[in-house]
This record gives structure tokens, sequence and C-alpha cells, in this order.
């Protein structure tokens, strides 16, 4: 949780509305899955990249902690795409090395790295919106912005608050049931998946119970009188906002055409 | 007298798909502005009495319903939860689970939001209800970052934010430390006294409340068996409370009834510790205090350690440090209690103890084994732990395998094994739920099947983390019972409490943690002496034991130093 969770800052993407920023983070995604070619995931990669540096001064070492576990994804996926090359049975395929299952072409490193700076693209602007939006103002904007009825929002926030809450526990009821001698010490992986298999029951048993406690009280403090709440804080949405957002629009128009419309998209070997 | 705010007549329900009432011909009148306590056993229908206050029983819980509740005469049939919730509010006993906001602002203003106020008035509410629970500088803080007094308070704020006419308080107390629990009681009378709100307050522990309400309501399986006053309440029927119900009366109550008992007539009934020396001093030409009047045990011999570790530090991944410096000897036999505040550090230490913690510095033997380099496993063998929640330790499908587990784990002979569960099964009063799934059984039974699990291990040392969780003190007294047999048989106890009772009458040695250290290491006794002690550890002494010093400084009786009733009583002659 707190890996991608919030960090505290006045930047413009902190002040940004989140329901606009979740737009702009659609059309960039938009733009990164047009096209499989490795130099434009990278560049797009770059770019978010350095918004997040530069615009939005998040630090490095928080950052590095966030994208490591997508970084290790794509890795994964890059090395898999290398061994076990999809087009090894095609014309004009430089192959570098193959024995056995495994065959390793110029094609394949080439499409396993682009996927992985596609990877890395979109995580890099996911975390640009976690990193840099207080979920209290994410429900706000949901709820006023676009739209969303507010039980559905609320219910999704209190859901949010748990998580920490859930993790905790879930750390005392493996400790508790290592100690009862199930899955030993937790290493391997025989032992580790008989102890997710006993703490599963316990785990669920708890959240049932707490979901039950928790609509007993929102109930009790009027929770879902009236179709609509009071609005403490307003959500409002800023003119450079919507400038920001609106001027990625003629990029990704213009990506889509040049991939999409002239067909440089498809060309995945060259 | 003004008309009732709550009136309550015949009162029947039965939760759904349940064939026992939760309540029995509950009848009950309220007044505007009194300050009840409301008492009885788990179980006995105290909660479901406030959630049917609200409405949330039968609005939103269904169930079958016989007999009438009146909110300021508003049938709660006929009304609905968003208008009975803005005149009865009520505060559960879990904070985490009934705080759904991340800011304790939004939390505050939680209620009012949804009633559709202005947000000028929501504003005006959150700052007055964060006033009156002394917290206003919380505002803009995150609700996971906040003590477990903090929280009660926001959760308590988020109520009054609704300016109900009547506050429900179920059980504020039950994950507080002593000093946080007298204040979080402290609070509640002055909400009560300055705002003229009614107020039911729903607690076990009642040593420091008695005196302070207007009223006593005692259920008992789903009826109300006594209402009135509680100092009447206690002389007349004080007896049946401890003995009959086997809930908790304040240990001045407890005092008063047994020197009447002794025949001392007392001239006003002591509900708390200042009451109480206030009337046995005025009577004290007719006491005597037997002998040196103190029963201070002698500090038994040093026997061998059983758990000896040195300088013990540990950093939680995310740069928390737990512990510090911790040095810590425990010998074979002893019954020991770790206290201190919420936070800090009883339980990371207890973590290492049992090896499900790798110390970050320091090391030591607990039970003959190094506990840096011993597994879970091979500490777990000799040292047992009963986790503060017993459905979190449960992992088989009836009590009975449960039991078996962990002998099933080390490869005992099937015929040991079964002798062992058997026998287990009779000491812990579980042969009749044998076959049962470990959840389905009651709060008391679970805590109970929860350290039998460990018993049966027969561990050289047994930690028993907040075993007075949900329990009446009848139940506790059971439990504790089988405890101090297992003692007898030389297994050493170390119970990581809060129930400064509890530790009087069964520890011998207490560790105090402060802050990740351990600042006091020493006979039960000895506490008594050591006012910084008491005070760094968050702790609140017995009321005995108050009782005594002010019967000696005011009264001039020459007695010693007390932690228990019995103790206390018995050193007292009447002539």
């Amino acid at each position: 949780m707190a890996r991608f969770g919030y960090v505290e800052g006045t930047s413009f993407f902190h002040r940004m509305d989140p329901t606009w920023k979740l737009l702009w983070n659609l059309v960039i995604v938009g733009m990164v899955i047009l096209s499989f070619d490795l130099l434009y995931a990278l560049a797009c990669f770059l770019y978010v990249f350095t918004l997040t540096m530069v615009v939005a001064r998040i630090p490095l070492r928080r950052y590095a902690r966030s994208i490591t576990v997508f970084l290790g994804m794509g890795l994964f996926i890059a090395l898999w795409k290398s061994l076990y090359s999809a087009w090894a049975g095609y014309e004009a395929v430089h192959v570098w090395y193959a024995w056995g299952p495994i065959n390793v072409t110029r094609e394949g490193v080439y499409d396993g790295a682009a996927t992985m700076a596609r990877v890395l693209a979109i995580a890099s602007v996911s975390l640009l919106f976690t990193l840099t939006t207080d979920p209290a103002r994410l429900v706000d904007s949901l709820i006023q912005v676009a739209g969303l009825p507010h039980r559905i929002g609320y219910t999704a926030y209190a859901a949010l608050r748990f998580i920490p809450l859930y993790e905790s526990e879930a750390r005392t009821i493996k400790q508790a049931h290592q100690i009862r001698g199930v899955g030993e010490n937790g290493k391997g992986v025989l032992p580790k998946l008989r102890l997710y298999r006993s703490m599963l029951v316990p785990l669920l048993v708890s959240g049932i119970r707490r979901a039950q406690a928790t609509s007993i009280a929102m109930d009790s403090r009027a929770f879902g009188a009236y179709d609509r709440r009071t609005v403490v804080q307003k959500a409002e949405v800023s003119p450079d906002t919507k400038a920001f957002v609106l001027a990625h629009v003629p990029a990704a128009a213009a990506a889509f055409y040049y991939f999409v419309m002239l067909g440089h998209g498809v060309q995945i070997v060259r | 007298m003004t008309n009732p705010i709550v009136r309550v007549s015949g009162l029947t329900y039965y939760y759904e798909g349940e064939e026992q009432p939760a309540l029995r011909d509950v009848n009950l009148e309220v007044h505007p502005g009194e300050f009840i306590l409301l008492i009885g056993s788990s179980g006995c229908g105290k909660s479901t009495l406030a959630l049917s206050l609200n409405g949330i029983i039968p609005l939103v819980l269904g169930g079958r319903i016989k007999g009438r509740v009146y909110i300021d005469g508003t049938d709660t049939r006929y009304s609905s939860v968003h208008e009975l919730s803005p005149r009865v509010g009520i505060v559960f006993q879990d904070p985490e689970s009934q705080l759904c906001n991340l800011y304790v602002d939004e939390e505050v203003g939680f209620g009012p939001s949804n009633l559709l106020l202005p947000p000028a008035e929501v504003e005006r509410r959150v700052d007055r209800a964060l006033a009156d629970v002394g917290q206003k500088d919380l505002r803009r803080r995150l609700i996971y970052e906040l003590s477990g007094g903090q929280k009660q308070r926001v959760a308590i704020a988020s109520v009054l934010a609704m300016e109900p006419d009547v506050l429900i308080l179920d059980e504020p107390t039950a994950n507080l430390d002593p000093m946080a629990a007298t204040r979080m009681f402290d609070l509640v009378e002055t909400i009560s006294r300055e705002t003229g709100v009614t107020v039911i307050l729903i607690e076990h522990n009642v040593d420091r409340v008695m005196q302070r309400v207007d009223r006593l309501i005692v259920m008992a399986e789903g009826r109300i068996v006594g209402d009135e006053h509680p100092r009447s309440f206690m002389r007349e029927r004080g007896r049946f409370v401890l003995d009959v119900l086997g809930l908790r009366i304040p240990q001045a109550c407890e005092v008063g009834l047994r020197m009447e008992e002794k025949g001392l007539r007392l001239e006003s009934f002591p509900l708390d510790g200042i009451e109480a020396a206030q009337a046995l001093g005025s009577r004290s030409e007719r006491i005597r205090v037997r002998e040196n009047g103190s029963h201070l045990r002698r500090a038994p011999q040093r026997a061998e350690p059983v758990i000896d570790v040195r300088d013990l530090s540990f950093t939680y991944p995310n740069g928390t440090e737990a512990l510090r410096d911790v040095s810590l000897r425990i010998d074979r036999g002893d019954v020991v209690a770790i206290l201190g505040e919420n936070g800090s550090g009883k339980t990371t230490l207890s973590s290492l103890l049992v090896g499900l913690n790798e110390p970050t510095s320091g090391g030591g033997v607990v039970c003959g084994l190094d506990i840096a380099s011993s597994s879970v496993r091979e500490l777990s063998n000799r040292i047992g732990y009963v986790f503060q929640y017993p459905e979190h330790q449960f992992v088989e499908d009836t009590v009975r395998d449960e039991i078996a587990f962990g002998l099933r784990a080390q490869k005992q002979p099937a015929a040991k094994i079964a002798e062992r569960v058997t026998r287990a099964l009779r000491l812990l009063d579980l042969e009749d739920v044998a076959h049962k799934h470990p959840l389905a059984l009651s709060m008391g039974e679970k805590r109970r099947l929860s350290v039998a699990t460990m018993l049966v291990l027969e561990t050289d040392v047994l930690i028993l983390d907040e075993p007075t969780t949900g329990q009446d003190r009848d139940s506790m007294d059971n439990l504790m019972r089988v405890m101090m047999d297992a003692n007898r048989l030389g297994t050493t106890v170390v119970l990581i409490t809060h129930d400064m009772d509890l530790v009087a009458r069964y520890c011998n040695q207490v560790v105090v943690m402060e802050e990740g250290k351990v600042v006091f290491q020493g006979p039960v006794e000895e506490l008594c002496r050591s006012p910084w002690v008491i005070k760094s550890g968050s702790l609140v002494l017995p009321e005995v034991c108050e009782l005594a010093e002010r019967l000696r400084r005011n009264a001039g009786i020459p007695i010693g130093d007390f932690l228990t009733v019995d103790a206390f009583v018995e050193a007292m002659e009447v002539s």
C-alpha cells in the first residue's frame, strides 16, 4: 500500500483535478498501446518520467521503490520473449542461438525490450497518478466532476481505508499460524502455500465481520439517507488543468494517425 | 418529571435465523440528561439493546421483534435509520471498524454531510465535536496514524457531530491501556455534564465508573435484572452481581460488601476508593489491622532462568524502532506480567522470544535455545503463544482436531495424542463442543480453545497476549485457574495485559515497558511503592491499593500495601 501511496506535495500534478488527471492518464496509455516500437515506448516513458521528477517533484528514491515492481515484471516478460521467440518458424528471422525449446532471435529480443518499455511507460503514468493523488480528493472529484453515485464512490473509499488494516491483520494471522507450526518458517513454495491456505478462512471471517461492523456504523450515521451528501470540499477544475489535458489530445491523435492509419504500428519485424 | 427520551416496552427480539431471543421482554425508560451505566456478561443483549434504540434493529438487521421502542415519542418501527441516527448515536467497541474515512475532519463531518446540512454547519459541527473530545489539533490528520485512544475520541466526536439526544458508548475502553481508559471515563463524564446529552455507557471495566453515574442497569440473558441507583443497588445486590452473574463490581464495592458482612455497617456505601477510605476511616475505632497489616509476599528464591535475553533491539523494516536494549530474565515457575501502554513494545518483545522476528542486535537464551539462531518451529515446541484474538490462530475444522494439530505436527504417537487431547478437552470444559467448528464457538469457548491448543503441547513457557479481551470475570477466573494448575506443574506463565486486577491476583513478577525499553522489572508488590513506574507505564493501580494508601494517610490506620481485595479484607479485624 505505502509503496504506491500518495506523496504529499503542492505541484501542478498535485493540484490537478483527479478526474481530469485520470483522463490524461487514459490519453497517454492510449498513445503507448498504439505502437510496438521500442524507441517510441521509451520516449513516452522518458517523457512521463521527466514530468514526475521535474514537475511533480517526487523524490527519486521514493519513485524507485514503486517502479521496481514493474521493472521486475517487465524484465521477466522481456527475458521470456527473448528466450522463447515466437518468430522461430518465420522466414527472414535472425536466429542468434537455438537449443531445444530455447530460441533466441534478434526479433524476439527486440520485441521483449519493446514490451518492457511499454510496461514501464504505462506503469510510470499510473504511478504519477497514484503518487500525486490524495484518495480523498479522488473520491470527491469522481463524485462531483465525473458524476459517480456517492454510495459507490464512498464504499470504495471506505474499502481503501481498510487496506492497511487488512495488511496488518494478515501479518498477525500469518504469525499466529506459524506459531501453530503451519508452514514452518514460511520459506519455500510448499510451506508458503500451506500457510496461505490456512490463513484464508480466518482472514475472510474477520473481513466479513469487519465489513458488517463498518456498514452498521456507517448506517448509524445516516449514510445513504439522501441521494446526495453535503459537499464540503468542492472539487474544482482549473483552466490550466483542462489546457494541459487537452494539449495532449492532438499528440495522441497524431500518434493514432501515424501508427494506425499509415500502418507504421504493425511493422514489428524489420 | 420530564417525558422520557427513550421508552422501551415489552421488547423481545430474535436475530434473523435465531431460535433464542437476544432480548426478552425489556422495559426501560430513559430521561433526558441521565448518565447510565449498563453492565452484563458478554452475549447478554447489551449491544442488541443499543442497536434497537437507533433503529438498526429492526430496520437494517431485520429479525423478529415484539414490543415497542419509542424515541422521543416516535415508534422506531415506522421511522427510518436516518431519522433516528441524529437522535441516538452509538460509538462502537472497535474504533477501527467504525472509522471509514482517511482524514479526521471527513470522519467527524461524515454524519452531518449525510444529513445534507449546509457546508458551514458541517464545519461548525466538526470544530465543536473535536473540541468536545479535546482533539482540535487532530483535524487534518490521517486516521490510521492515530493512537488507539485518539481513534476512540475521533469516533466519539463523529457521533457527537450528529448532535444526538442520546449517546451510547459500547465498551469504549476495551482496546485502551489503563491510563487512556481512565482519561476516557473523565471525558465521558465531562460530555455528560457539560453538553447535557443523555449517556448510556456499556462497560466491563467498572472500577472508575460506578461513582460517576446516576443509574445502573444490569442485564442477564436478554433481560434487565436490575435498574437502580448504583449505591443502593451495589449494597443490596452487589453479591448477586458478583457471585451469580459473575460480573466485575468496583473493588470499593467489594470491600464495602465484605466489611459489612464482617459486621461493620458503613454509613454510606462506597462506590470508589475515595468513598471507601472515608467510610472505613469514619469507623476506624472499630477496625484493627492484623499483624503488620501487609500481605506482601517474600520474594521467592531465585530459580534457574528460563528466559534470559540481553540488550535486545529490534527495528521494523519501515524504520520503527520497537525495542531498544531490552534485557530480561524470567525464572522457571514465575507468573510474569508484561505491562505498558499500547505501542510500548510488549508484543514485539514476545514475537522475538518465540522467534517470529529476529533481533536487530542482542540475543539470549529461551528454554535453552539461542533465539537468534533457532527457528519458530524449534522455539514453539518449548514456548507457547496464545494470540489476543483466538480466531487468528485456528487452523482446523473441529475443536478436537484443533487441539490435536500441534501434537500431530510434532509427530507424537496417536495414542498419546488422543490421551492428551481428551484431557485438554476436559480441563477446559470443551467436551460438549469437541465436534464443532472452532469458529462456531462462543467467545469464551474460543478463548479456552486457543489456550487448550497451546497447553496440550506442555511447553516450558506459555505467553498469553491480552487474555482478558472479551472475557467476563467468571470465564477469566476459570481460565486463570487452569493456568495456575499448569504453573504448579512447572509451566512459566507470561501475561501481556492491561488488567491490573488480574496482575495483582495472579502474578508474582512484573515487567513494565515504555517506548521500547524495560523501565522496571521486579516483584508485583514493589509496584505500589514505585509511583514513577506506574506513571511511565501508563498504569493505574488497583483501587484497593489506593484505598490502603488513603487510610494510612488520612485516617491514620497503620496499614501496609495491598493489591487484592481478598488480602485487604483478611487483614481487617472488626471489633
